[in-house]
């Protein structure tokens, strides 16, 4: 526990002095302002458009924008801010490895687990706040410009990627157990994510998978209830527990 | 016209710090530094001034910041 509370401070300070941190805060903050100002300035691209649609034969009425709009953007952005975050992270494991900077701690006696567990803590904590802070942003704006409540489930939305982001990262912890490099880790993760696009195209699976907690447009709309994306969810923290724990030995007969 | 603006203000203003912010540290970061992991200094900075809606400074410190 000790190895792990020291080493979840080490890197808490790599993130600030690399300033990975300030990158990744300000990405979550610009995409969380993003959002509603892309859904608050659809009109005007569209009115100044007119003209050519008009030339092209289609006439376009008055366009209300409202609070679904803008979280139509939320969840059209918010994996742009997962991708930089992975992107971001991907090197965490595997460049500490390849300069051998774990060494003279490891044989200290800090354990890898507490190693491969306060990295794993650390890029939970940024992602879970990062989240948080760009769905406050947005929620923010919603409610000044428009009416919050006319979405259903926001909240839950947001639980939902957040899972799926949880997800994602166990991915990197489970590939960085063994792969050479972040090249690898993110070559990993990304075949992982598109072997989940494919079964999803098996349409009683789609039920099952993470894939499913994405789809927040259904859930706005009222179509879906949270409780059908209970099974989804189950699952996709059970994957992401069995990645982790996997990540533990494999991580532990490695060659350094 | 003039409410109008006022109307966005509360979005473009905060927009603005954060990006101007993000984007003069990165030019500073990028003049303080002779070695990049690739590209040269006028690669960074011409990619950095293109892109500085924050795509440009977050290439940067992905693709071309040296580990210290």
């Amino acid at each position: 526990m000790k190895g792990f509370t020291a080493f979840f401070s080490k890197e808490v300070r790599e993130l600030i002095r690399t300033k990975r941190l300030m990158i990744l805060a300000a990405v979550f903050i610009v995409v969380g302002i993003m959002n509603p100002a892309i859904a608050k300035l659809t009109p005007k691209i569209i009115e100044m458009e007119a003209e050519t649609f008009d030339s092209m034969g289609m006439t376009v009425g008055e366009v209300k924008v409202t609070a679904m709009d803008c979280w139509t953007q939320f969840i059209k952005n918010i994996p742009m801010a997962l991708i930089v975050l992975l992107i971001m992270m991907s090197g965490a494991y595997t460049s500490e490895y390849a300069k051998g900077t774990l060494i003279p701690l490891l044989t200290k006696g800090l354990s890898r687990s507490a190693v491969v567990l306060s990295k794993f803590f650390v890029m939970l904590t940024v992602w879970s706040a990062g989240l948080w802070l760009c769905f406050g942003i947005t929620y923010f704006y919603s409610g000044y410009y428009w009416d919050n409540s006319a979405v259903k489930e926001l909240p839950f939305a947001a639980f939902g990627w957040w899972l799926f982001g949880v997800l994602m990262i166990s991915c990197i912890v489970f590939f960085s157990s063994f792969a050479g490099s972040a090249g690898q880790v993110m070559l990993g993760t990304g075949a992982a994510y598109f072997a989940m696009t494919m079964i999803g195209m098996y349409k009683k699976a789609a039920e099952y998978l993470p894939s499913r907690l994405c789809d927040c447009a259904s859930l706005y709309k009222g179509e879906l209830e949270p409780s059908d994306y209970f099974k989804a969810a189950v699952i996709t923290a059970a994957v992401s527990l069995v990645l982790v724990a996997a990540a533990l030995p494999l991580t532990n007969r490695r060659q350094l | 016209m003039d409410a109008e603006i006022r109307e966005y203000l509360p979005l473009i203003i905060p927009l603005i710090i954060v990006q101007f912010s993000l984007l003069g540290y990165t030019i500073v970061h990028i003049l303080r530094h002779d070695t990049y992991k690739r590209g040269s200094r006028a690669l960074w900075l011409i990619i950095t001034l293109v892109g500085m809606n924050f795509w440009g400074p977050l290439l940067y410190f992905i693709l071309g910041k040296e580990e210290e």
